[in-house]
């Protein structure tokens, strides 16, 4: 074994160690990043709104206990709502600096969700009745070994593969990706007629613009590891995309003469 | 190829930057964009590990210390197996699960140490470090044993993407049945420590040879030419002479590997109870230098093995029982989604490349317009290209394949025998068929044991080891063949494999349980008849002088070894009765 990264887990080798040693782990660090992510965001949306505070200590109680995802991202929408009903409350935090720290909370709070999901339940999709649910929820919540969700399909990642390292990258990956987008936003170029063309403010343009650029980007991106996967497929793969490709031609005609073959058969049997 | 979680947050993106710029709200668009820029990087850094960084990695796996490519197991001995994944070039990926694919011969032992499975591991990659994964497991019944290779799932830190790949490391092993050696129940002297030439006997017992033995007291059921008179005179009291044994006695084992032995998990087929015990009757019958032979009935034919002694006889023999133990491809059977499933699970871990859309892709059709059904016919299409693939099908086969459910079903079989599979339910169409094919099976046995018994000598010992407690009245053919092998002055033992529950004798009022359900209802009323079954055959084969065991009762092997006694000293009962 040389792999220095796949330490032991101390949390099984040591039987006798209480499992509140594992408190201090990496989804514990994510988990505390994303509630001050949200607890950052919250403050911006609006200051001086109290409802909204609440509803964000109730989704902060909501991901620590129950740790689904999804009801972060319902609370997240719902103070995007609240921002939105709420005009002017934002006013004097639009500039490119202030809506820069805005994304990188935003981000933060993602990113950092996300990975403290992956950490304590299973990435792969699986679908479970309310009861399995509801136990799988309580073993998350008292942090039992992962060999305990083994019977319910899912396998969450094991806390020895998380390290310091992963930490940094996730912040430095979320400061380049939300400053990459207030550059671009500021070099996209703007035709000063095409605001009053379109009738839209000219920010909106710049976002319009924006997404069109990382669309094509996208395309061109997916085009280039489409050709380099392509040039790598194996001959059994080569060959079953050859065969499945002339199927795609001539489905039609050999599916009417298969299934009246088994028509015929099936009568004569009869 | 994206979670759920990545198409929610593209969604939430996307409406993000929409909402903004409707709006007019350059915050919420800023935002929006910026999580959407994040989530291009990774899928890029993602595609770049799976597409280019992915194909350098190598597995090297150890089993027992050896890397060869095949080799010898034991069922039920424990294999230590290890697996070293090498990355050939510098690589950097930070989240990955190897699991080192599991044969369904294969039980792997708990390893308490660990918290996920034993044969699994999570790993971050970084340059030419290599990961390695330890376990030990044991194999459940005779037949082989296929390493595939380990299968490796790709996934990124915010479990946004997942990719699977198979990493092929392919070692197949012959596994052979584990014997009991079990204890013969006379007594044994040895007189000479010298190894006596083959054929001869270094054990004093007794037999139908010329040399005195020892003198007794008369039992009845004693030969009458056996009495000592003279002695018997002397003391006033009738003195039976014993001679020496002279000639081992043969014993040919009947193994019955036809169709229904066949079904069940591995470890727990008839056929594995039945293989079992025929090794164990071999090894303890050539532990007292007896000859054994071997007949292995199937439903079509019988393969012999001339009888003989020694350890080189005894691996050949089981090699033999090995090799017939092997799971063949079922007969066509019917089709039910289960089996689909399973088969489409088992191409999902093995072949995971050969699913992608992108290479194994599905021609587009309106129908079926309901999603379930839609999503099964394009499983149905992929799956029938794999087997083209795979077998070498006619161009025109995969359409065949999505049409016709006996033929996929016979694919689907085929493909996870292969894979090492045992059968999957349904093997038979009960509407039209049985588990077994009874008729082939006693025409079988019954002309293989006719024929063993016309080369003959006399006082052979014939074990049938046969699945008979379903069919409790043996045929005419097969009852002749048995008093044709009694009149012969032969020994038939007949065993039979059974679940140790259903032995006859085994139902008992304070047993049955109060099980009230209908699956325990059900059980409980076959577990019934099983054992009014056995207990009818265990009557009907008694009429003709064969004493009938079954091989969950320990004392199966003794029972053999016994009757092997019987045939040695020429008495024909234990009780002394002639």
């Amino acid at each position: 074994m040389s792999n220095a990264r796949l330490r032991p887990l101390t949390r099984a080798a040591q039987p006798g160690v209480e499992s509140t040693l594992d408190s201090i782990g990496g989804a514990t660090a994510y988990m505390i990043i994303a509630g001050l992510s949200g607890l950052f965001v919250a403050a911006w949306f609006s200051p001086n709104d109290t409802v909204s505070k609440s509803l964000m200590i109730v989704f902060f109680g909501l991901m620590v206990g129950f740790r689904f995802w999804a009801v972060a991202l319902i609370f997240l929408m719902v103070q995007v709502g609240l921002f939105l009903v709420e005009p002017g409350s934002l006013g004097a935090f639009s500039d490119s600096q202030g809506s820069s720290l805005l994304a990188l909370g935003v981000l933060g709070l993602v990113i950092s969700s996300c990975r403290y999901l992956t950490l304590t339940s299973s990435p792969l999709p699986y679908r479970l009745s309310n009861r399995e649910s509801t136990r799988v929820a309580l073993f998350h919540v008292r942090r039992r070994p992962r060999r305990s969700f083994i019977p319910y399909g899912i396998l969450p990642r094991a806390e020895s593969t998380a390290n310091t390292a992963e930490l940094l990258t996730m912040l430095a990956r979320m400061v380049i990706s939300t400053v990459a987008v207030s550059i671009l936003l500021v070099l996209v170029p703007l035709d000063p007629m095409t605001p009053e063309v379109v009738r839209l403010h000219p920010s909106a343009v710049r976002t319009i613009t924006l997404g069109i650029v990382l669309l094509l980007l996208w395309v061109l991106a997916n085009g280039l590891m489409n050709v380099l996967a392509w040039r790598r497929l194996s001959s059994v793969e080569a060959r079953l995309f050859l065969r499945s490709e002339l199927s795609k031609w001539v489905h039609r005609e050999v599916s009417s003469v298969a299934r009246r073959r088994i028509r015929f058969r099936t009568s004569r049997r009869n | 190829m994206t979670t759920n979680r990545a198409q929610w947050l593209i969604l939430l993106g996307v409406v993000g930057s929409v909402g903004g710029v409707l709006l007019n709200k350059g915050l919420l668009a800023h935002a929006s964009q910026a999580v959407l820029v994040w989530l291009f990087v990774e899928w890029m850094l993602f595609r770049w590990r799976v597409e280019l960084q992915l194909r350098h990695l190598r597995c090297v796996r150890t089993v027992n210390g050896s890397t060869s490519g095949s080799g010898t197991l034991w069922t039920g001995r424990r294999v230590k197996v290890s697996v070293e994944i090498i990355p050939e070039r510098p690589v950097r990926i930070p989240f990955l699960r190897f699991r080192d694919w599991q044969p369904e011969n294969l039980q792997i032992d708990p390893d308490l140490e660990r918290e996920s499975l034993p044969n699994e591991i999570d790993a971050c990659l970084s340059g030419k470090e290599s990961v390695e994964l330890e376990y030990s497991c044991r194999p459940k019944g005779a037949g082989d044993v296929q390493f595939r290779g380990v299968t490796v799932t790709v996934f990124d830190l915010q479990g946004l993407f997942i990719a699977k790949r198979f990493l092929p490391a392919r070692q197949t092993f012959r596994v052979l049945p584990t014997s009991v050696a079990v204890d013969a129940t006379h007594p044994m002297v040895k007189r000479v420590n010298a190894l006596p030439p083959p054929g001869i006997h270094r054990l004093q017992r007794a037999g139908m040879g010329s040399e005195l033995l020892e003198l007794r007291e008369y039992v009845p059921g004693d030969p009458p030419k056996a009495i000592a008179w003279k002695v018997s005179a002397r003391r006033d009291q009738l003195m039976t002479r014993e001679y020496e044994s002279e000639v081992p006695v043969r014993t040919t084992l009947f193994v019955d590997c036809s169709f229904g032995t066949r079904h069940g998990d591995f470890g727990n087929r008839p056929l594995d109870q039945i293989v079992r015990l025929a090794a164990s009757i071999a090894r303890s019958a050539m532990t007292v230098r007896d000859p054994v032979g071997l007949a292995v009935c199937d439903d079509a034919a019988v393969h012999y093995m001339a009888s003989g002694a020694g350890d080189r006889h005894f691996f050949q023999m089981l090699d033999r029982l090995s090799k017939r133990s092997v799971s063949e491809a079922a007969p066509p059977v019917r089709f039910t989604q289960e089996l689909m499933d399973e088969a489409w699970s088992v191409c999902g871990e093995l072949y995971p490349e050969l699913l992608v859309p992108r290479v194994n892709q599905v021609p587009f059709t309106w129908f079926p317009i309901r999603r379930g059904k839609r999503l099964e016919r394009f499983r149905r299409t992929r799956m029938a290209a794999v087997f083209t693939e795979l077998y070498a099908l006619a161009p025109d086969d995969p359409q065949n394949l999505i049409f016709d459910d006996v033929r996929m079903a016979s694919w689907c079989q085929r493909f996870l025998v292969d894979a090492g599979y045992g059968w999957t339910w349904p093997v038979v169409d009960r509407r039209r068929n049985e588990l077994h094919d009874w008729h082939s099976k006693f025409e079988v046995l019954a002309s293989a044991l006719t024929r063993v018994v016309s080369r003959s000598h006399d006082h052979e010992l014939f074990v049938l080891l046969v699945d008979l407690v379903d069919h409790p009245d043996p045929p005419g053919r097969l009852t002749d063949a048995i008093r044709l092998a009694r009149a012969r002055h032969h020994r038939v033992v007949v065993i039979c494999p059974c679940p140790d529950d259903c032995r006859p004798g085994s139902i008992d009022q304070a047993t049955v349980s109060d099980n009230r359900k209908v699956s325990g209802l059900l059980s409980q009323a076959e577990r019934v008849r099983r054992v009014y079954s056995a207990e009818r055959l265990q009557r009907a084969l008694r009429r003709l002088g064969v004493p009938v065991a079954f091989a969950s009762d320990g004392r199966a092997v003794q029972l053999v070894l016994a009757e092997a006694e019987l045939a040695r000293s020429g008495r024909t009962s234990r009780a002394g009765r002639r």
